[in-house]
């Protein structure tokens, strides 16, 4: 992947998105985060359609980091959408969510998630959590999507 | 004459035997005749009786069909209600977390934020709302661990128990540093019939609990071992703790009981999901302990 890796952060809770860019900076996560709010926002950021035409305003992300509890297209219907994708099967999707629950973890895994992470409900520990993440973006070779 | 007298009698004799003849006819004749209908009542009595074991089968049938009916509705009602359950536990777990998430994490924001402007009260009123979102959160997590061993399928299979007693303590090897505890597990460790998630559930508990529930500054020794019995496995998790008056033994099992309220953090749930587990996994738990002799659980599970 060229340049930077963007990280694409969808989720429908403003609280966890503010307590997230908090974490982000606690964690002095330096890489280009964009937000969407909801499953169709993410496919529709993910295809380019408007108002996400831009690809320099909106590059295509290295990771996804996914809710699965949302409105309109929850994260299960974005996973099962972003698999059927040829060009977005390289995509490295994240699911973190504040379930546990087994049967959503099986599941996010048989729709080929790449990781499951749990939101802590403490800040400190989110932190952390996305300090981790941020080592391994940068340790990790990113292949490249065959989107335009 | 002679030859016509005789041919009289002859006759006579003849006529008297065609009588009797006759007369024996008559006989057999209503002897046949009531043996006739007798057998004709016997067969319509078997036809009846038939006919009566027919209507009896079919009512029978009809029965079985209702029952079948009404045993298919209330599994039909059971599911949904199962449904509705699964659906509320679901809830919790993606819903109520995420509003308990935004308290904790934004007060911990405003004492960082803005924590030199702020006086201790305020800052002690921001630590409690921290500590409130974090208790009501280690409640959740803990209720949603109970409604899934209720649930869950549970296999069993054989397990090994080292390798759970294992995972159980590198999990608390944080605690144990921190307490200065000392454990001893003493093997051999043989394998049991459990279902896996279940079982490091069950003993992560109950050496926790050991692990928590001791004097002040008293260094907790917690001792983990499997004993052979005829048919079952005994896995005895012992400790120098406070231990359990007679009293409340017996309700130490249930759902949110509390002995040490005030003195240990807790939900009350830890030992009802002990409870829950081991009697899925088809085996049976118990403890002895004293006042400040410390307590001993044990579980029983079948030999794998």
């Amino acid at each position: 992947m060229n340049g930077r890796p963007t990280i694409l952060l969808v989720d429908d809770s403003e609280n966890d998105l503010l307590l997230l860019r908090t974490a982000f900076e606690k964690a002095e996560f330096n890489i280009p985060l964009q937000e969407v709010h909801n499953g169709a926002e993410a496919i529709a950021y993910l295809k380019g359609d408007d108002p996400y035409s831009d690809r320099n305003k909106f590059p295509l992300p290295a990771v996804m980091l996914l809710d699965l509890n949302m409105p309109m297209k929850n994260g299960f219907e974005v996973l099962t959408w972003v698999r059927a994708q040829t060009g977005l099967k390289r995509l490295s999707i994240i699911v973190l969510t504040a379930s546990m629950r087994t049967e959503d973890i099986e599941r996010a895994f048989d729709l080929g998630v790449n990781s499951f992470l749990v939101k802590p409900s403490s800040l400190d520990a989110l932190a952390a959590m996305l300090r981790c993440l941020r080592d391994w973006i940068q340790i990790n070779h990113f292949p490249s999507l065959n989107v335009r | 004459m002679d030859e016509a007298a005789q041919l009289h009698e002859k006759m006579l004799a003849l006529n008297e035997a065609l009588l009797l003849g006759s007369l024996r006819q008559h006989e057999l004749t209503a002897a046949a005749d009531s043996a006739n209908a007798q057998l004709q009542a016997e067969v319509s009595e078997r036809k009846q009786a038939e006919e009566a074991l027919r209507r009896a089968q079919a009512q029978l049938s009809d029965r079985a069909g209702e029952l079948e009916e009404l045993v298919a509705e209330r599994t039909a009602e059971l599911t949904a209600t199962n449904q509705q359950l699964e659906a509320f536990v679901y809830s919790i777990a993606h819903d109520l977390r995420a509003p308990l998430r935004a308290m904790q994490g934004f007060s911990e924001m405003l004492v960082e934020e803005a924590g030199a402007t702020l006086n201790e009260a305020c800052k002690g009123y921001a630590d409690r709302i921290s500590k409130s979102a974090q208790f009501m959160d280690a409640l959740l997590i803990d209720l949603l661990a109970f409604s899934r061993i209720s649930q869950e399928r549970v296999e069993l299979t054989p397990v090994n128990l080292e390798t759970v007693v294992e995972s159980v303590l590198s999990r608390l090897q944080k605690d144990i540093q921190e307490k200065n505890a000392r454990v001893e597990s003493s093997g051999p460790w043989p394998v049991v019939l459990a279902h896996e998630p279940t079982l490091t559930q069950v003993l992560f508990n109950l050496t926790s609990n050991a692990l928590k529930f001791v004097g002040p500054d008293v260094p907790p020794r917690v001792r983990l071992r499997a004993e052979e019995q005829a048919e079952f496995i005994r896995i005895g998790v012992e400790d120098n703790g406070v231990g359990i008056a007679p009293d409340y033994q017996d309700q130490i099992f249930r759902l949110f009981t509390r002995l040490n309220g005030g003195k240990y953090p807790g939900t009350g749930i830890g030992l009802a999901i002990v409870q829950k587990g081991v009697e899925r996994m088809g085996g049976r738990v118990g403890m002895e302990s004293a006042p400040r002799q410390g307590s001993r659980f044990w579980i029983e599970l079948r030999k794998a």
